[in-house]
């Protein structure tokens, strides 16, 4: 998997619609620059947290917790 | 002034009266600020307190009292962990609230306590991630080997100070690597110690469930002279695991005879992205350790380059919270790649942290089964030798093969160990990765093929200069 260099028109205007809703959600003003690569990243990074969704994992506790014992 | 290589060395030659500390002190802060702004080591150099330190160390010494080897030895501290002598900048713009230099982090109070001498805090990546911003007015980190490539990040300054021999050793952080590979590329020894082995209270958090502090010295038996010293409970760091301190240095036998090493041969020697250089020197690190007595076999990591993009994710999402009120007020501050990657954290889903940590539940038990038949696993710790800085694309990370965020996932030891040098005379090294808590059997293969070997000495160029 590499960054696209180039993507079609369809998908370049879902990853800006993409990335302008979750930065401006986050609250976050950004350099046209960071937008754009952030748009080239995004479907890669979208792809590697969808990749994690594996049947394997359905019946398995995520790996956070905490000892209710314990006051802090 | 000829000083010892090894922090071993030097406690020696402290005890049988050829050293004092306030010599080697002098001579390391003479060293210090003669090439800071060219390698950019430090972001502040203590010269008045670590003097005292040395001073009181010697006096120690003459009053028969002894601390252990780390009485008057000089050590860098990574700029992210908080020391009483010094502001702790984490080399940001956008500075940690309250971290004025008012107190030690225990890890510092408990070095600070076996009598070492604080040189100064040390140059890391901005809050631990990204790459340098020079237009952020911060010394810029250049590896001592060749000045136009990256010392990596991100114990950046501590990695070069102890290369340069600046100190004999130091502090870093290690939550995808960052104490692993400044050891790497400079050419020294690092280690990343098992999740919660060090309390990282008093240290700037980059990501909370992956954060570690390692030691970074020439020498394996440097790191775990380190290592006695700083690792133990400490209930201040709600991660601290209560788990007995072994004698690390007694571990350090010299010998591998019988041990079982698993190459992880799938992925980590055969991605694409592996230098040729690195994979061969790697290979024949081996070959030493077999011929040893080392029982060695390839063995298969499941989930690896999967693992290391979890550990990304968990990080940047982790980062993100810490950062995002500031990175909202003050976007400009930050670096631009610190921005860069900080920001990862706002296109990730709660469900999306949620499901890397149920996979990271799956990784630390595959994990576990296929490393059950071995003493330790070994990989390269970087695929390639550093890399020229004017060539750093902070997108290119995201698609590369890495080796070593897999480890924090699994929250293991892991030691980087020098194996020789690239047709570039740029060091590569092995990284030896071990079970929970087996810090002393990661460092003893470590140490077993330092005695065999002595690419860990070897010293760069600048220091040739420096110690004129």
């Amino acid at each position: 998997m590499s960054i696209p260099e180039q993507m079609d028109a369809e998908e370049l205007q879902k990853n800006v619609a993409a990335v302008e809703t979750l930065l401006s959600a986050a609250g976050l003003s950004v350099t046209v620059e960071e937008k754009a690569r952030f748009v080239r990243e995004y479907p890669i990074m979208r792809a590697q947290a969808d990749g994690l969704y594996l049947p394997d994992f359905d019946e398995v506790v995520p790996a956070i917790g905490f000892d209710p014992t314990v006051s802090v | 002034m000829e000083l010892p290589l090894t922090l071993t060395e030097a406690a020696a030659a402290l005890r049988d009266g050829t050293l004092t500390s306030v010599d080697l002190t002098t001579e390391m802060l003479r060293r210090t600020n003669a090439v800071n702004d060219t390698v950019g080591a430090f972001v502040m150099v203590c010269d008045e307190t670590a003097m005292a330190a040395a001073r009181t160390a010697d006096e120690d010494f003459a009053a028969g009292r002894d601390k252990g080897p780390m009485q008057g030895i000089p050590l860098a501290v990574k700029d992210i962990i908080a020391t009483h002598d010094a502001p702790t900048t984490a080399n940001s713009l956008v500075p940690p609230a309250g971290w004025d230099g008012s107190t030690d982090a225990p890890v510092a109070a408990r070095l600070r306590e076996a009598g070492a001498v604080f040189i100064g805090k040390s140059t890391t990546s901005e809050y631990a991630i990204g790459m340098p911003d020079a237009s952020k007015g911060f010394r810029v980190p250049h590896n001592p080997w060749n000045l136009d490539h990256t010392p990596a990040g991100s114990s950046s300054g501590t990695g070069i100070a102890v290369s340069a021999g600046l100190v004999l050793g130091g502090l870093g952080t290690d939550t995808g690597g960052s104490v692993r590979g400044p050891a790497a590329v400079n050419g020294h020894t690092g280690l990343k110690v098992t999740f919660g082995r060090v309390p990282k209270s008093g240290v700037v958090p980059l990501g909370y469930t992956l954060d570690s502090i390692g030691p970074m010295a020439r020498s394996a038996a440097d790191c775990a002279a380190m290592l006695q010293v700083m690792a133990g409970f400490d209930a201040s760091d709600p991660y601290a695991a209560d788990v007995a301190v072994p004698d690390y240095t007694a571990a350090l036998t010299g010998s591998v005879e019988g041990m079982k090493i698993g190459v992880a041969m799938p992925f980590f020697f055969d991605t694409p992205d592996l230098d040729d250089s690195v994979r061969d020197a790697c290979l024949a690190a081996v070959e030493v350790l077999k011929g040893a007595g080392a029982e060695v076999s390839v063995m298969e990591i499941p989930y690896a380059f999967m693992a290391a993009q979890a550990n990304m994710m968990t990080l940047v999402c982790e980062a993100f919270a810490y950062h995002h009120k500031n990175l909202q007020e003050h976007w400009g501050d930050y670096g631009m790649f610190t921005r860069a990657t900080l920001a990862r954290g706002a296109f990730y889903s709660g469900a999306d942290y949620t499901q890397a940590q149920r996979f990271r539940a799956v990784f630390r038990r595959e994990v576990a089964k296929a490393m059950a038949p071995y003493d330790v696993i070994v990989t390269p710790t970087m695929p390639v030798p550093a890399e020229r800085a004017d060539a750093f694309d902070v997108s290119k990370r995201l698609t590369s093969a890495t080796f070593t965020g897999q480890w924090n996932f699994a929250g293991l030891p892991a030691c980087a160990t020098p194996v020789g040098m690239s047709p570039t005379g740029l060091p590569v090294s092995l990284q030896i990765v071990g079970h929970p808590f087996a810090e002393a059997t990661c460092l003893k293969v470590a140490d077993a093929y330092q005695r065999l070997t002595d690419h860990h000495l070897q010293v760069p160029v600048v220091s040739t200069l420096v110690a004129a």
